[in-house]
């Protein structure tokens, strides 16, 4: 316990500095890993460990990024003011999507939630008065390079480690007994709809603050970008690359597919989504449990009993 | 005053009326066994007086108060806790987290606490040697006794058993009933229901017979066995 | 009169979102998979249709074989050789797999052919008449026509034909339909095929009068969602009730709206079915 507690302290050092050992364009590339790993956490904490599928996870960047965008643009709030509006905005959005959806099977959820998603990009193309419309908004206050890093590196590890302190707490037994068989959790006492929602609710805070970070880092967004079905799909990926469920995987998934899109480039991207759905499909196919931990099962198969 | 009763309690799914008006009232400290061939309505009598499906008519209390309408999880924090009879366990959980969610959620506990009382409870259904393998990796026979000792780990006044015993050896249906008579001494009420007579008839001070969702006997064992309606709806099948 | 025209117009659009709803429905009442790329289903069929159009000058309409074939057997191996492997999984595995058929489907289209909107002008593209002071365009009326009977001859298949026996039981108890002989595996296949190719159809119908394009697929999988569930989860009838539905009020709240509002509440509406009937207006849609 306290030397996982050193190797973490040790860890969040090295990588708080990091930027200055290796700036330019790797900062970019960390800190964009950063984002990833923060929203693929997110992401598989609600999905990974209720296994409930999330489709619409974009509709939670995207409220974000509205919700900062209206206050700071045009209200002028502060900055932090705004961040934290959007990730509460966005908690208020699963509260009153999860509430209905929740209770039903995870079909209704998987497809209102995907549903969702489009419906609040299309109120954002035409309220224009508004969001701008299609138009866009652009943010004349922004922070330093350096300081979304260490945004994104804080909140990932936030996050991460709330993932970790859930899986080892009451609520993470819940949460595994929801995903076994949610009757049999209800009949032990388990309140297994506010369980999820507050779940649900939580994560879609820290997606509607690291939302609205990003749309503040570049600068200019539009209901495209924020709104994307591709947000909510590399989260998905990210999190059944390193495996549904468990606390580290979407590290491994969110730095492992975020390095292979920069290597592969831009040119790359018409193919990227073919490549995407296709080892979507052979990794349910072969390995339900995702790649990283079915490679490491196999590693230690032998003592392989406890998990 | 009893502790649980259920007053003219009915259940349709469409067209069927899987329960017509059936009652039943449990005291402090009883067996009570409710028997009935397949289809009589059983378990959705269980699962109506457990909240997991709501009632069409009727009303359920536990106590003297009125739980109809509460939800499944709120009724085994009262006390009122449900065993299924296609055993659930957690599959990927070992043996003993099964146990320690229901002290976790159930009664509330600590992790600390919590964990000591899923070992003690473990130790006395007979699981100790199987504490953390995968829980979906144990036999029949283990994985009912899991489902006990998880409604036992939720600190019940009343565990209502939906056929733990079906499908055991009639060696271990002893084991199973020794085990229950000590639960019971323990002062845990219980309603036992049953395919297999024997096992009922052997643990009940009272016993209610169900046909086609309506109480059509009820007294104690020696009573019902010699009843004749009972005879011709649901041993005179299984005699003839 | 204005109303009256837009209603005209919702009932006639409310046939086809009926039709490719059906599919949707049917596969997800038999087999609980709800099929993400549901939309591309649509996208295939219409692909069909302009391309024998296009190539071979045949008639949208006389195209709508093709597409039934073509997408049943894409339906019939989709099912047989991939998602068939996870349905003994918890059903999460079937979402996310089909999320990934979608993904795969939609982005190779668009390798393909690219992402310009199409369009299959006919001779009788835009022809109408009117009845009563009411625009009725003939492409509208003959495709709600086919619609119906498409999704009534759907209908007809489940409940009197051997296979669509075979399909209803193994919906109703798949481990009671394997004891009695049924090849469990070979039904899923066959209705999946089933539901992609009348889907197909309906992809057909949908490119006599709308753009032809690869990302076309995303809306349709929402909006037979949104039909469904008003017509009740894995009840065949239920779509056509909620495809009307949904037709009338899209097509009412674009008269009084725009479009893009029309999307939103239709989504608003989703919403307040699954808070108070998640069962769909029939009640008979599969919820828990």
């Amino acid at each position: 316990m306290s030397r996982g507690l050193v190797t973490g302290l040790v860890l969040a050092a090295v990588l708080a500095v990091l930027p200055f050992v290796w700036p330019g364009y790797h900062l970019s590339l960390l800190t964009i890993i950063f984002y990833w790993i923060g929203l693929a956490a997110c992401w598989n904490l609600m999905c990974g460990y209720t296994g409930y599928i999330d489709f619409g996870s974009a509709a939670y960047t995207g409220v974000g990024a509205y919700v900062a965008g209206i206050l700071m643009i045009r209200l002028h709030l502060p900055l932090a003011v705004s961040i934290l509006a959007a990730g509460m905005g966005a908690a208020l959005v699963a509260l009153a999507v999860g509430w209905p959806t929740l209770r039903l099977r995870g079909a209704y959820f998987a497809i209102a939630t995907f549903a969702l998603a489009e419906a609040l990009k299309q109120v954002a193309e035409e309220w224009a008065s508004l969001t701008e419309g299609g138009i866009g908004m652009t943010f004349t206050i922004r922070l330093d390079e350096m300081t979304y890093y260490w945004l994104y590196l804080g909140l990932s590890g936030l996050v991460v480690g709330l993932t970790w302190w859930i899986e080892h707490h009451k609520h993470g037994y819940g949460l595994k007994a929801i995903h076994e068989d949610e009757e049999a959790a209800a009949q032990v006492g388990v309140g297994t709809h506010v369980l999820k929602i507050k779940t649900y609710a939580l994560t879609a805070f820290f997606i509607g603050i690291l939302g609205s970070l990003e749309a503040n880092r570049l600068g200019y967004f539009k209901p495209d970008d924020v709104f994307d079905v591709h947000i909510t799909i590399k989260m998905v990926i990210m999190s059944l690359l390193g495996g549904m469920g468990t606390v580290i995987g979407p590290v491994f998934g969110a730095s492992f597919l975020q390095i292979i899109e920069d290597i592969l480039g831009a040119e790359f991207i018409n193919y990227y989504l073919v490549i995407v759905g296709v080892i979507i499909v052979v990794v349910i196919m072969f390995m339900p449990n995702g790649v990283a931990r079915t490679i490491l099962l196999r590693f230690k198969k032998p003592a392989g009993a406890e998990k | 005053m009893s502790l649980l009763t259920a007053d003219s309690v009915s259940k349709n799914f469409g067209a069927l009326n899987a329960l017509k008006g059936v009652g039943l009232s449990l005291e402090s400290g009883q067996v009570l066994g409710v028997i009935g061939p397949n289809g009589s309505g059983k378990t959705t009598l269980f699962n109506v007086i457990t909240g997991v499906y709501k009632a069409d008519g009727g009303k359920v209390t536990f106590e003297g108060r009125r739980i109809t309408g509460m939800a499944t999880h709120e009724i085994c924090r009262l006390g009122l806790v449900k065993t299924s009879q296609i055993a659930k366990p957690f599959a990927r959980m070992t043996v003993l987290e099964n146990v320690f969610v229901g002290g976790l959620y159930g009664r509330g506990l600590s992790l600390t606490r919590a964990r000591e009382d899923a070992y003690e409870i473990l130790e006395m259904v007979g699981l100790a040697d199987v504490v953390h393998q995968p829980s979906g990796s144990i036999n029949v026979a283990m994985r009912r006794r899991l489902e006990l000792a998880r409604a036992l780990a939720c600190g019940p006044k009343v565990i209502l058993l939906d056929e733990n015993m079906a499908g055991l050896t009639p060696a271990e249906i002893d084991g199973a009933l020794e085990l229950l008579h000590g639960i019971n001494k323990n002062g845990v009420s219980l309603v036992v229901v049953e395919h297999v007579m024997q096992a009922v008839m052997g643990i009940s001070e009272y016993v209610i017979v169900l046909d086609y969702g309506e109480k059509i006997a009820e007294g104690t064992p020696d009573e019902v066995v010699n009843n004749r309606r009972v005879i011709e709806a649901y041993l005179g099948e299984e005699y003839a | 009169m204005l109303f009256i025209q837009a209603l005209t117009n919702g009932i006639l659009l409310g046939g086809i979102y009926a039709l490719y709803s059906a599919g949707f429905s049917l596969i997800f009442g038999v087999m609980g998979v709800v099929n993400i790329a549901h939309g591309e289903m649509i996208m295939l069929g219409a692909f069909t249709t302009y391309w024998l159009f296009e190539i071979l000058r045949l008639d949208p309409f006389t195209t709508l074989p093709f597409s039934l074939f073509g997408l049943f057997v894409l339906g019939y191996l989709l099912q047989r050789f991939v998602i068939n492997r996870v349905v003994d999984a918890p059903p999460i595995m079937s979402y996310i797999m089909t999320f990934g058929i979608h993904l795969v489907l939609a982005n190779v289209a668009l390798l393909a052919w690219t992402a310009d909107p199409r369009t299959i002008t006919t001779s009788y593209s835009g022809a109408n008449f009117k009845l009563m002071g009411i625009t009725i365009p003939y492409i509208k009326l003959i495709t709600f026509l086919i619609s119906l009977a498409v999704v009534g001859g759907l209908y007809w298949l489940l409940h009197h034909s051997r296979t669509g026996r075979a399909i209803q039981a193994t919906a109703q108890d798949r481990r009671m339909a394997r004891l009695m002989g049924i090849n469990v595996r070979q039904i899923y296949a066959v209705t999946f095929g089933l539901g992609a190719g009348i889907t197909g159809m309906a992809g057909s119908l949908v490119a006599s009068f709308r753009h032809v394009e690869p990302a076309m697929g995303l809306p349709y999988t929402i909006t037979a969602f949104c039909v469904v569930v008003l017509g009740g989860m894995g009840y065949i009838p239920g779509a056509l009730i909620g495809g009307l539905i949904l037709g009338v009020i899209g097509s009412v709240s674009t008269m009084v709206f725009t479009s893009g509002w029309s999307t939103a509440i239709t989504f608003f509406l989703l919403f307040l079915m699954l808070l108070f009937r998640p069962a769909g207006i029939t009640g008979r849609g599969i919820v828990e």
